[in-house]
């Protein structure tokens, strides 16, 4: 019986039992502790890992909470009283041209001041994803991609019509959402296709383009991953996986799943 | 002049009185009843039946289409008109879906509202501009499901492995092929079975010659 050390505490025994007809000797001990010491590295950063991994996750939640928080907020309680505003100010019959010139001109700025809070609250997380679900949060954020990237996307999708988790919706609807960023900065390209399905198990969501590429051992030996690093974690903290093929010169494929109950089971299993 | 009996839901404090004051000056429009929780408006709508329901897309308890649904059930005579923040036209299809017959912006203004309210009162579907019908059928097409191919799901090694597998090889073959462990082949062909949703070797056998990977000898 050997003790596994880790930072002054014995974290784990190791037993081993003797087959052969003869006590163990010294030197077997020696590679016992030896054997211990390498557990005992493996068990401590399988543990910082989980806690780590933990840790971002609990970070990614409370950022999206306070995200939803202030464009519930902005949209709803500041565009409400907005809205009240206007309404105030739509006088049937103004008793003076110049006060209705007046009323005309506030009407406007309550207006633009509504348009403002509207696409601030839809940057900092659209409340349709909410009120609504994935699909129609993605083709919405499509729309308005495309309107603004001239980038054409082909989205084909199936088992969509449906809700999932809320964490699940937020995970897919993020990583398509930061794919697509990516596409537009780095790809030059004026088409991507994404698709999306589900079944009973599993929401897979892929996104590809043949644009420009790059090599992907370059960019993640950097250490500046930029999104691809988080889009990965998005992935895996909800015990789904994220693959990226690339090479330069031959586009972008990038193709997650996400398990709907618990985790990724194996076919066949 | 037939009177047109309103109920308001809305949770707004401001917007429900800014409603109420513009309705009243309408004579031929008449609020019956308010409610401020989507979990009141079904009983008071059960309790008076009004002729419009004017209900708030986004409420606190119950949104406007689970209202909306449930309320055909205890007053299917009552029209529903959403009114909303939201201009986008999946927000107008999910109401219309559940039945509402018109769908206003809240930015609208008060003619409008009330030009609404009639319309929908006598029967027809109102969509305040800039909202139009072809807008609304443009989404709900995108939203029908495409279908895709599954084939185009898989990554690369997926389809190496799917191709190496269907010929018969072993995990072990497929590795020393592919050079990459055994392990690893097994890791592809799970992902690969279970986005294709084929159960086992003779499923992925059949795919192969269905796809037009392998092909039968004789």
């Amino acid at each position: 019986m050997v003790p596994i050390w880790i930072g002054g505490h014995i974290e784990g025994l190791l037993y081993v039992s003797n087959r052969a007809d003869r006590a163990f000797t010294d030197r077997d001990e020696g590679i016992l502790i030896r054997l211990a010491d390498h557990a005992a590295i493996a068990i401590q950063n399988a543990t910082l890992y989980s806690r780590l991994q933990g840790l971002s996750g609990r970070l990614m939640e409370v950022q999206e909470a306070e995200r939803r928080h202030l464009a519930r907020e902005l949209h709803d309680e500041i565009g409400q009283l907005l809205t009240g505003l206007r309404l105030t100010l739509d006088v049937p019959e103004p008793p003076s041209p110049a006060l209705a010139e007046r009323l005309g001109q506030a009407q406007a700025l309550v207006q633009e001041l509504l348009e403002r809070i509207r696409a601030l609250s839809l940057d900092l997380r659209p409340s349709i994803l909410d009120d609504l679900g994935v699909l129609p949060a993605l083709l919405d954020n499509m729309e308005r991609y495309m309107s603004q990237t001239k980038i054409r996307v082909h989205l084909e999708h199936s088992g969509l019509d449906r809700r999932f988790a809320p964490e699940t919706e937020t995970g897919v609807y993020r990583i398509v959402q930061e794919a697509l960023t990516n596409v537009a900065r780095h790809g030059h390209v004026d088409e991507v296709t994404v698709r999306l399905w589900a079944t009973d198990d599993v929401l897979g969501v892929q996104v590809e383009d043949h644009g420009a590429g790059f090599d992907p051992d370059a960019v993640l030996g950097t250490g500046r991953t930029g999104g691809l690093a988080g889009l990965r974690e998005r992935a895996a903290l909800l015990n789904g996986h994220l693959t990226v093929e690339t090479h330069p010169g031959r586009g972008v494929r990038l193709t997650a799943e996400i398990p709907l109950n618990g985790s990724l089971r194996r076919a066949g299993d | 002049m037939k009177t047109i009996s309103v109920v308001l839901a809305e949770d707004h404090h401001v917007v429900r009185q800014g409603l109420r004051a513009l309705l009243a000056a309408e004579a031929d429009l008449e609020v019956v009843g308010e409610a401020a929780s989507g979990l009141d408006v079904g009983d008071l709508v059960e309790r008076v039946k009004p002729d419009v329901l004017v209900v708030d897309f986004v409420m606190p308890g119950l949104n406007a289409p689970d209202i909306i649904r449930r309320m055909a059930r205890v007053s299917p005579r009552t029209r529903a008109l959403v009114l909303s923040m939201h201009a986008n036209p999946a927000y107008v299809v999910e109401a219309i879906q559940s039945g509402a017959a018109g769908y206003v912006l809240k930015g609208s203004s008060a003619a409008e509202l009330v030009r609404a309210i009639r319309a929908v009162a006598e029967g027809s579907r109102h969509l305040s501009p800039p909202l139009s019908e072809e807008m609304v059928e443009a989404y709900a097409q995108r939203a029908v499901p495409t279908g895709l191919d599954l084939y185009r799901t898989l990554t690369q090694r997926e389809r190496e492995v799917l191709h190496l597998a269907a010929e018969g090889q072993t995990s072990a073959q497929i590795g020393a092929r592919l050079n990459i462990s055994p392990r690893t082949v097994e890791v592809h062909r799970a992902n690969l079975l279970r986005k294709l949703r084929l159960r086992g070797q003779s499923d992925l056998v059949r795919y192969a010659v269905g796809r037009g990977i392998l092909t039968v000898d004789g």
